[in-house]
């Protein structure tokens, strides 16, 4: 029997986040609860199979403003420093604990581990952990692809002409600056795919892209191998689905593998349960109780009272999980294979920090697939690309629109908590439109402000203040940062439009919104 | 694409007596301020207007994990700090219009769409002018359109209903209540003896499918890098229904799967 392909594919996305006139500021700890608790460990899972030579293969999607982020000077001091502090409350945790072996060993663990992340990020790659996943790539265990330029969601942009091929082409540009190439794939972000948006990508040479299930099951025509083959849009460019079965084993809230009692829970943590004068100096300066990291309990059931996390149980139960997954998708192939006349592709799209962050065994567990596959017969680790260059004879069909968001359309971002957005999203978006299309060329200070005025306008098209909005969680910031860039574009169009640019004001916000250094406001006219 | 239309001109009638019982249900909207509502300084939630179904659901009707994951991504614990820690946030206030006349259309899922306006006074005033003595008692109402495979020119809709709007009223949830149909929408005003003055029409948005299509038709293209071409390969095979051979496919290894576990329920405060 011919082997069938398991693709996993990586979204790694956080929204721009950086607040240079904070000492130390909140939000900027998601990016650094990230870097330690999942960009490293996917790393050292990397360094792990490489080092035994185990034929991986995965697909991860590295988004323009995650990449901004890791690139900047700034915010990888203020990592470090973060990391710094989180080494010594481990240490402190390390002797707290001496007289409990079984909360010891756990805060050994994360000592070592915190200690680990500060070797890869500050020795292994010098602080450049986008340097650390092209080398992967270039040494054929990633793929990396791209997203839109600040996780736009593409269908409710579409209005204003110009807003979605601008997110298309810079993070495109984004892409190739630091990868040296262009990505073959794009994540939409939400996977958020309507009819049209093919040929966008089309235009940038992106060769496949990713939808949710019903995307591909609602298709027309009606692809024949359903989601275990990808399907050709008009514009050439080919659709993957999104396996429900494996999503399901991994995502399901009765049958998924990270809600086992013996994995360590997510929110049972230091920062709550000791006392407030002992975690205070590890707090933000507001003083708020928030997650250190540091966790020392398993999920243990649906129960407030929890056990010990016992790593070694743990690892037991991920060994099993892995075993339990790819025997699944082993049968599921020999099933397919019964009905298809080539070999199946399964995609598994996850949010990369599911991996480490939410799902703490995650990485290992993937690890563990990984190693599965590799002497599994029926199975190979591929990735999309693979699998066209196999088999570029593809079905010709456009996806239905649609979104992975709950309920699969696009309710989580337009709704009535959020719906307000839209109409300033778009009644900016076209007055700058209007104003780039007007200035052909422009001498330094206008090109300057208009290209600023832009980045003002995709930070305020990121999907997240949507999503945060709707899911009523950091609400309040996602508004303030869904107003702060949409008042600061509209202040420099104001200014252009008066022929009156306030170079000290440009000055500080491109300071402080510095994404995207070689953008040109000329990609959107 | 014939044989589609025509399946579809049928399918309109059902379509359409759905509609109009949902527009019977539908309940005037309540104005709050939008920019006081975003940030909860305006009183309760805005609520969509009419009752919207429950959509298709293929991640099933409880907050998916999914989203848990993507909210843990932004957990930092329960306690917000107060605004006041922002001392690089703007302190201007968005424009409350942005006087020109819009409407625009968007697509929510296979049965609703949304739909946001601006009519400067400007347009309002010469409308009113313009209907002269029918102005009296004149009242401003959205007009939906079915367009489906259609170039609307204004008069030749396969069928339209109206939504009666509060005074003040900005935007709208609209129950077009059908999957892969094609919308548009006019603001006007409507006079008590019957005549409808549009003030301005919005882009026409396509609902997706929400079923399988019935088209079969099987034809491949070769899409091998730098070219698109077609590709005469026969296809005698059987259709694999995706999500029916799935969970086959799931009961078959049913067994050996892990035990029901505990979900995590982010502590979030809702």
């Amino acid at each position: 029997m011919p082997q069938a392909s398991l693709a996993f594919v990586l979204h790694a996305h956080l929204p721009f986040v950086r607040h240079p006139a904070h000492e130390d500021f909140l939000e900027e700890r998601w990016l650094a609860e990230a870097i330690t608790e999942t960009y490293i460990p996917l790393l050292e899972m990397l360094g792990a199979l490489e080092r035994d030579r185990v034929p991986a293969r995965l697909t991860l999607s590295l988004s323009p403003p995650l990449l901004a982020m890791l690139a900047d000077h700034l915010l990888r001091t203020r990592y470090l420093r973060h990391l710094d502090r989180l080494v010594e409350l481990a240490e402190k945790e390390e002797r707290r604990t001496r007289a409990d072996e079984r909360f010891h060993r756990v805060a050994e663990m994360y000592l070592a581990r915190f200690w680990r992340a500060r070797t890869i990020f500050l020795e292994e790659w010098g602080q450049d952990l986008i340097a650390a996943f092209r080398s992967y790539q270039e040494r054929g265990l990633l793929e990396i692809i791209t997203c839109a330029a600040t996780h736009g969601f593409l269908p409710l942009l579409g209005v204003t002409p110009g807003a979605v091929r601008a997110q298309i082409e810079v993070a495109v540009a984004e892409h190739r600056r630091f990868f040296a190439r262009p990505p073959e794939g794009f994540w939409l972000p939400e996977c958020a795919y309507e009819p049209g948006l093919d040929a966008e990508l089309a235009r940038v040479g992106v060769r496949y892209f990713f939808v949710d299930t019903h995307g591909i099951a609602h298709a027309t025509p009606r692809p024949v191998y359903g989601v275990y083959a990808p399907i050709a849009c008009d514009s050439g460019v080919a659709a993957f689905g999104r396996d429900p079965d494996s999503s399901k084993q991994v995502w399901s809230a009765e049958e998924g593998y990270p809600g086992d009692f013996w994995y360590r829970d997510f929110y049972r943590d230091i920062g709550f349960d000791l006392d407030y004068d002992y975690v205070r100096p590890y707090l933000p300066p507001t003083g708020q109780r928030i997650l250190t990291g540091l966790k020392y309990h398993r999920i243990t059931g649906k129960t407030d009272v929890k056990e010990p996390y016992e790593p070694e149980r743990a690892r037991e139960r991920l060994e099993a999980h892995a075993a339990h997954f790819v025997d699944a998708r082993v049968h599921q192939v020999a099933w397919l294979a019964r009905a298809m006349d080539r070999p199946p592709i399964i995609v598994c799209p996850y949010d990369a920090e599911l991996f480490g962050h939410w799902w703490f065994e995650g990485p290992w567990w993937l690890e563990a697939v990984l190693r599965r596959l590799a002497t599994t017969p029926e199975l190979r680790a591929a990735t999309p690309g693979d699998d066209l260059a196999r088999h570029p004879t593809v079905q010709h069909a456009t996806p239905a629109a649609s979104t992975w968001g709950w309920k699969g359309y696009n309710e989580v971002w337009l709704a009535g908590e959020n719906d307000w957005l839209y109409r300033h999203l778009h009644a900016t978006a076209d007055r700058l439109h209007a104003l780039c299309r007007s200035y052909p060329s422009a001498d330094e200070r206008t090109r300057r402000a208009l290209t600023q005025a832009l980045r003002e306008l995709f930070l305020a098209q990121a999907s997240d203040w949507a999503f945060m909005m709707s899911r009523a969680t950091t609400v309040e910031y996602a508004v303030r940062r869904s107003l702060d860039h949409l008042l600061r574009c509209q202040e420099l169009c104001a200014q252009v439009e008066r022929g009156a640019v306030d170079d000290l004001r440009l000055a500080a916000l491109e300071d402080t919104d510095n994404l995207f250094p070689t953008l040109d406001y000329r990609v959107f006219v | 694409m014939l044989a589609e239309a025509l399946g579809t001109g049928l399918e309109l009638v059902g379509g359409w007596l759905d509609c109009g019982r949902s527009v019977a249900r539908r309940i005037g909207a309540q104005m709050v301020d939008p920019l006081a509502r975003l940030a909860g300084w305006g009183d309760a939630p805005h609520a969509p207007a009419g009752d919207p179904p429950a959509a298709h659901e293929p991640g099933g009707g409880e907050t998916p994990p999914q989203s848990q994951v993507e909210e843990a991504k932004y957990y930092l614990g329960p306690a917000r700090a107060p605004a006041a820690r922002f001392v690089d946030r703007e302190s201007g206030e968005l424009p409350r219009a942005y006087g020109c006349d819009r409407i625009l259309l968007l697509l929510r899922d296979p049965w609703w769409a949304f739909t946001y306006w601006e009519i400067t006074p400007a347009t309002r005033v010469h409308a009113l002018r313009a209907l002269g003595a029918e102005a009296e008692g004149a009242r401003e109402l959205l007009r939906v359109y079915d367009v489906t495979f259609i170039t609307f020119t204004g008069d030749n809709a396969w069928q339209s209903f109206d939504v009666e709007l509060p005074p003040g009223a900005d935007h709208w949830y609209l129950n077009v209540g059908r999957p892969a149909a094609s919308f548009c929408v006019e603001i006007g005003l409507a006079t008590p003896g019957g005549r409808f003055l549009p003030l301005a029409r919005s882009n026409v948005v396509t609902t997706p499918r929400a079923t399988p299509s019935p088209d079969a038709t099987v034809r491949w293209v070769d899409v091998a890098a730098g070219a698109v071409r077609e590709s005469v390969r026969a296809w005698e095979g059987t259709p694999l229904a995706s999500v029916a051979s799935a969970e086959q496919a799931a009961a078959e290894v049913g067994e050996g799967r892990p035990r029901s576990s505990d979900a995590h329920t982010p502590r979030t405060a809702r």
